[in-house]
């Protein structure tokens, strides 16, 4: 990578995310590097274990307990995260980063109304009067669909979380995120609990506000459908590295390495009724049983013997799609039409 | 086993609750989850139940396997009475979302398969034990798997057992409530194909119940759309997808995410904001805990076509001219 790269608003770089049990380590996320553009929608996807919300996590510096950060840099925002103190982070989080997670409730305290809870990051982090903070408050609700009809967004700035109905509730964890116009939001599978229809509705309502304040998103799902919707970029996450990225299309068009194709072959939306789902054997290794090579290499339907001995190098195949594959290469034939 | 045409038949099923609300001593509000709902799923059909949370899938899954009792209507099982048969669990059984919360975890998994067999005194101990391991071999796990815990099998491991354990008294018709909701799609795509695989070998019928469009497209012969506890749409599974003619239907489909390639004409690549699923009034983001069973159609408040007559009439479930065995539950259809 180099410096003409300046642009990105987040620039993660050989991380690795260690979980320390007893006095030994297992890598949980291993030599993971990811960009994400100003203003781009990167959709990072992989299934459960794969290392996606421990990556999420260690951009604030949220790791959980027992989970350390052994390697790597993060720079948000042209600053290296691992440099800052606490002060430093704190703001960060609140203003230039939010966050929005997959189950609301749990992130939402029960007890105070949401409009004190949006406002709270307004309070902490910009001059605005308490006037300014509530007006804006008002205009986020707004703008994120909360109040219900014949009801102002004072009224509905009223509400608690538990009068509120799950998409709704995730609509408050997204205005808390945005009231601060950060430049990055990270989203851990927002629409995982969700309905078809709602999640519908909050792509929508992601999308324009990408559009309109130019943030960027970090959209992690195990849903290749979810993120073929709404992303730009995609990166398939593997055993806690990056196995596959580029644009959306690149990558759901021509999948070269064996994991995206045995994704993309699983997905009973594009298998006609009858035909066999292509399903991949056996499952993710779990840290600490991942060998020294390609860690797909046990699953791996085209596996050779070099597969074991070294973790393969990432190819660049084209413009803006790459893989880490020994067989990437000979497959780089292929012809990229612009769609 | 009956001779009975249909595996499972639902007459006119209705279920109530009464939601403990207001007053200690008042009279709960009631709340109609299941809607007179009838259908009737032939041998060896795999019949879909779709909708979004709140519906009253699930409790019509429930309902039929007896584990939700006092309803209205008329359940049958290989043309039974689901109240009157003695021996239901040998004729219906029911594999759920999460296995780890279905499986005893103080119990290897041998012990777990021949638990039914134990119940209802089938064979003896060394017939159990086998039978229990010609169940691992069919589920895809190999009979050295009778000597482990649960908590030592992945997600797709531990629905395989489940599903095995089901299939233990050989029930005619399985329920299956969003058997793979759970699991990652790589593992997702192994359990569709062993319940395909077990439909052929046992000669099954399900009622698969889920959430994920696709996997019902996939999966089912037919498919009912269900929406605030009564079936709005109900024919072939490729008719409903293919033509959908109910509103709710249309809107659960055009919300699917799409794997197929976007257009990027527009400046920087991105794609247009969905212009098909409106951003309907949040009011209406959880219509089941509306009480909507007394008048109108349970849709009226989504509907962008609604108008007067959809207030004040329920709308029958009537039978389209077009396709076979097609029926809409919309004034307009």
């Amino acid at each position: 990578m180099s410096e003409e790269l300046g642009g990105d608003i987040l620039r993660i770089r050989d991380l690795r995310l260690s979980i320390r049990r007893q006095d030994s380590y297992f890598h949980a996320v291993e030599g993971l590097s990811l960009r994400v553009g100003r203003g781009e929608i990167l959709g990072l996807v992989g299934e459960s274990g794969c290392g996606k919300s421990l990556t999420a996590l260690s951009v604030p510096a949220l790791l959980p307990e027992g989970v350390e950060r052994t390697g790597g840099t993060i720079i948000f925002d042209g600053r290296d995260i691992s440099e800052l103190g606490p002060e430093e982070l704190r703001d960060i989080r609140g203003s230039q980063l939010g966050m929005v997670f997959q189950e609301p409730m749990t992130s939402l305290n029960p007890l105070q109304r949401i409009g004190t809870q949006i406002e709270e990051s307004l309070e902490l982090h910009s001059g605005l009067t308490r006037a300014q903070r509530r007006e804006a408050t008002f205009d986020m609700i707004a703008k994120v669909g909360i109040p219900k009809p014949g009801l102002s967004s004072s009224e509905a700035a009223n509400y608690y979380p538990h009068q509120l109905s799950g998409g709704l509730r995730q609509r408050v964890m997204i205005a808390m995120a945005l009231v601060c116009r950060p430049k990055l939001i990270i989203a851990d599978e927002p629409t995982t609990a969700l309905d078809v229809t709602i999640q519908a509705q909050i792509f929508g309502l992601l999308r324009s506000i990408n559009a309109e304040i130019g943030c960027a998103i970090l959209f992690i799902s195990h849903d290749l459908g979810v993120v073929n919707e709404l992303c730009d970029r995609v990166a398939v996450m593997y055993a806690g590295r990056i196995v596959e990225e580029g644009s959306a299309n690149n990558v759901f068009i021509h999948p070269v390495h064996e994991y995206t194709k045995g994704l993309m072959g699983s997905l009973p939306g594009r298998a006609r009724k009858g035909q066999r789902l292509v399903s991949i054997s056996g499952r993710v290794p779990p840290p600490g049983e991942r060998g020294q090579g390609c860690a797909f290499a046990p699953r791996c339907g085209k596996v050779r013997e070099e597969c074991f001995l070294a973790v393969p190098p990432k190819i660049e195949l084209g413009p803006n799609h790459s893989a880490s594959c020994v067989l990437a290469d000979a497959e780089s034939e292929m012809e990229y039409v612009n769609i | 086993m009956s001779t009975s045409e249909y595996a499972l038949e639902f007459r006119g099923v209705s279920k109530v609750y009464r939601v403990p609300n207001s007053s200690l001593f008042a009279r709960g509000e009631a709340f109609k989850a299941v809607d007179e709902v009838s259908f009737a799923i032939r041998r060896g059909e795999v019949f879909g139940l779709v909708g979004e949370s709140g519906c009253g899938k699930s409790t019509l899954g429930r309902i039929a396997t007896n584990l939700i009792g006092d309803s209205e209507g008329k359940t049958l099982v290989d043309g039974v009475d689901a109240r009157s048969l003695k021996d239901l669990s040998s004729h219906i059984q029911i594999v759920f979302q999460d296995p780890l919360s279905s499986l005893n975890p103080k119990k290897r998994i041998g012990w777990i398969l021949e638990e039914p067999l134990r119940i209802h005194k089938v064979g003896d101990g060394e017939s159990r034990a086998r039978a229990a391991n010609t169940m691992l071999e069919k589920v895809g796990l190999g009979s050295s798997y009778r000597k482990v815990f649960p908590r030592e099998l992945s997600g797709g491991q531990r629905q395989r057992v489940s599903i095995g354990a089901a299939l233990m008294l050989r029930p005619s018709i399985v329920v299956a409530d969003e058997p793979v909701s759970a699991l990652d799609v790589s593992v997702q795509a192994q359990i569709l194909n062993l319940l395909s695989d077990l439909r052929d070998d046992f000669g099954l019928s399900y009622l698969f119940i889920s959430h994920n469009l696709d996997v019902v497209r996939y999966m089912c012969d037919r498919v009912a759309v269900m929406f605030a506890g009564r079936i709005v749409e109900l024919g072939s599974a490729e008719d409903v997808y293919s033509s959908p003619e109910h509103p709710y239907t249309r809107q659960l489909i055009e919300a699917l995410p799409k794997l197929t390639p976007r257009s990027r004409s527009s400046p920087g690549g991105r794609r247009e904001i969905a212009k098909t699923v409106p951003v309907d009034p949040p009011a209406s983001d959880r219509p089941a805990l509306r009480n909507v069973s007394t008048r109108g159609c349970g849709f009226y408040a989504r509907c962008p076509f609604a108008s007067g007559i959809c207030a004040d009439r329920v709308p029958a479930l009537a039978k389209q001219p077009g396709g076979e065995g097609r029926f809409v539950r919309c004034h307009f259809a």
